[in-house]
């Protein structure tokens, strides 16, 4: 096992694919042991035979859909009216934009690029830098991930067996929490730095309506789809399918920011992102067999066992590694490698599955967005031009929120569950 | 040379396209069936997990094809360029070694389970698997290209 576990470290430093370095030391491990090598078509085969796993692409349409054809400009325009007038205006909007976007994306990395694509341009325009700016698209989407649809929440559901409606309905107290956090943020840096409102007073009442009634069609998606899944009309994939669908005929027919021509374009992009992640779901169900057969869960529980049967200083221990880890690994592998690992120490200490789960995506979350390794962090620098030296200067502030909130989250499980065990 | 890239492109974008586009159109159209119509759509299912995988698989040649696979360059850009275009050398290799023996697994899974059948299709399950030795193939043919590439590239300076 050591001499996989160098590999895939020598793989990961090298630069080659995330998929690629699990799969080498994964056929390393097979080819070390007396295992038949047609396990490894049929586990990568098998893993996609999940309906659930549908979602992912539904979700992923349904954000590239809402970039263009106008949802997402409609809601900027709806937060610049709500919070436009405060300290730091443009980036306070940024933030409250994600919650908005987070309802019906479910991407980080897509709400970031959308962010990183409109806001920071006009940020850097009015005095902003441009380390701050792409610290406010990067931090703001990890709101995403835990404000249901999420695609992060849904791959968790999906590996732990854990129902993805509770998920949903427990990740949406917490994404406020976060959204709450990171105004506060920018505020209390706005004012020390002198970034001044858009505007000098609040927009008036009507002026107000009149954009949330434009972004009404955008709106009312998260509503209806809540209702569509509480009513039973539809599963959370199936949600996901008609997410889509909306987003689809909004942006073609009633906003009409989609041309046909562009149709093709964004599918082949939604399936080039669809297939980069999917792919490293399919080679890391490998793993996953390989650190069962190794008795990889059962020694890390005894190891954490050991240090203390207190669930709560478990979970924080939890939390510290994963946040290390997260600066080094991407945020998706390290979901799908350690999930089932530490779902046998979970269940041993009586933590609520939802509540370890939405514990878990916001972790990673900050993992994708901490150097030197982070997919939002990549995804943001690239469209901003942002060095990483800069932006992990501006990114502490935000990243001390963020653990704050990981913690309080941690600390007070209710946060997560009061809505889910209300509703379900 | 552009025709053929063309050809994998067709395979490596335009195909993952028009197949997710079959996979929403499938699972929408079994939600309405279901909801509004009270029928039943019995192949919705499998079509959609068929179509699913020809996504992923498919997929993977287009991103790799545009370089847009994941990965960690962090550490390799960090190099002098002479060394980094060494290393990105040996990086197409490993990633052919690794996807030739993915495809070795495809063929043994192909000859080894010819009984599992998708219910209502009734087609067999090992054209997944065919589907993902097919797309190792082309990844494969990709790497050699970037290699190619990179060796003209290098002889350029």
């Amino acid at each position: 096992m050591t001499i996989v576990v160098i590999a895939f470290l020598l793989l990961l430093v090298l630069g080659i694919p995330i998929a690629f370095v699990i799969l080498g030391p994964s056929l390393l491990y097979l080819a070390l042991n007396p295992l038949m090598s047609s396990i490894v078509a049929q586990r990568m085969a098998s893993s996609l035979e999940s309906f659930p796993l549908l979602a992912v692409p539904f979700f992923v349409v349904a954000g590239a859909f809402m970039g263009v054809g106008g949802i997402a400009k409609r809601l900027y325009d709806l937060a610049d009216a709500l919070v436009g007038h405060w300290y730091g205006g443009l980036a306070q909007v940024g933030v409250l934009n994600s919650l908005f976007i987070g309802a019906m994306s479910g991407s980080a990395n897509a709400d970031a690029a959308i962010d990183a694509r409109t806001i920071v341009p006009i940020m850097r325009l009015q005095g902003y830098s441009n380390g701050f700016a792409s610290v406010i698209a990067a931090a703001s989407g990890s709101i995403s991930p835990i404000m249901p649809p999420s695609i992060g929440l849904i791959i968790y559901g999906l590996l732990t067996g854990t129902s993805i409606g509770r998920l949903f309905i427990g990740g949406i107290i917490p994404a406020f929490i976060m959204t709450a956090a990171l105004l506060l943020m920018v505020r209390l840096i706005s004012w020390r730095r002198g970034y001044l409102p858009s505007r000098p007073a609040r927009l008036p009442l009507r002026e107000t309506a009149a954009r949330a009634r434009d972004a009404l069609w955008a709106l009312v998606m998260p509503v209806l789809l809540i209702v569509g899944l509480r009513g039973g009309w539809f599963t959370p994939t199936e949600l996901g399918a008609i997410a889509a669908i909306y987003a689809f005929i909004v942006g073609l027919f009633i906003y009409r920011g989609v041309l046909w021509d562009e149709v093709i374009g964004i599918m082949r992009e939604s399936a080039c992102t669809t297939a980069n992640v999917l792919f490293i779901v399919a080679t890391a169900s490998l793993l996953s067999m390989i650190l069962a057969l190794e008795q990889a869960p059962q020694q890390m529980m005894s190891a954490l066992l050991s240090v203390s049967d207190n669930k709560y200083v478990v979970l924080i221990i939890i939390n510290l590694f994963l946040l290390i880890l997260g600066t080094v690994l991407e945020s998706l592998a390290v979901m799908i490698i350690l999930v089932p690992i530490l779902l046998n120490v979970i269940q041993n200490l009586g933590v609520d599955p939802v509540h370890f789960g939405v514990v878990l995506v916001l972790n990673t979350t900050i993992g994708a967005i901490t150097p030197p390794v982070g997919t939002v962090l990549y995804t943001t620098c690239s469209i901003t031009g942002c060095s990483i030296e800069e932006f992990a200067v501006e990114f502490i502030p935000f990243f001390l929120a963020l653990v704050c909130v990981l913690f309080l989250l941690t600390l007070v499980p209710p946060l997560v569950t009061f809505l889910p065990n209300l509703l379900f | 040379m552009a025709w053929f890239k063309r050809i994998l492109e067709l395979l490596g974008s335009d195909l993952p396209a028009v197949l997710l586009a079959i996979v929403l159109l499938v699972v929408s159209a079994n939600v309405f069936i279901r909801t509004a119509l009270r029928e039943s759509f019995h192949a919705a299912h499998d079509i959609a997990m068929l179509a699913f995988a020809g996504v992923v698989w498919f997929g993977i040649i287009g991103a790799s094809l545009n370089k847009q696979l994941l990965g960690v360059r962090y550490f390799v850009n960090k190099l002098p360029p002479r060394p980094r275009h060494w290393l990105q050398a040996l990086t197409h290799v490993i990633i052919i070694v690794i996807s030739f023996d993915v495809i070795r697994a495809a063929i043994a899974q192909v000859e080894t389970s010819r009984f599992t059948k998708f219910l209502t299709l009734g087609w067999p399950k090992w054209i997944v698997a065919a589907a993902l030795g097919v797309a190792m193939g082309m990844i494969i043919v990709v790497q050699i290209l970037q290699l190619f590439e990179l060796w003209r590239t290098r002889g350029g300076r």
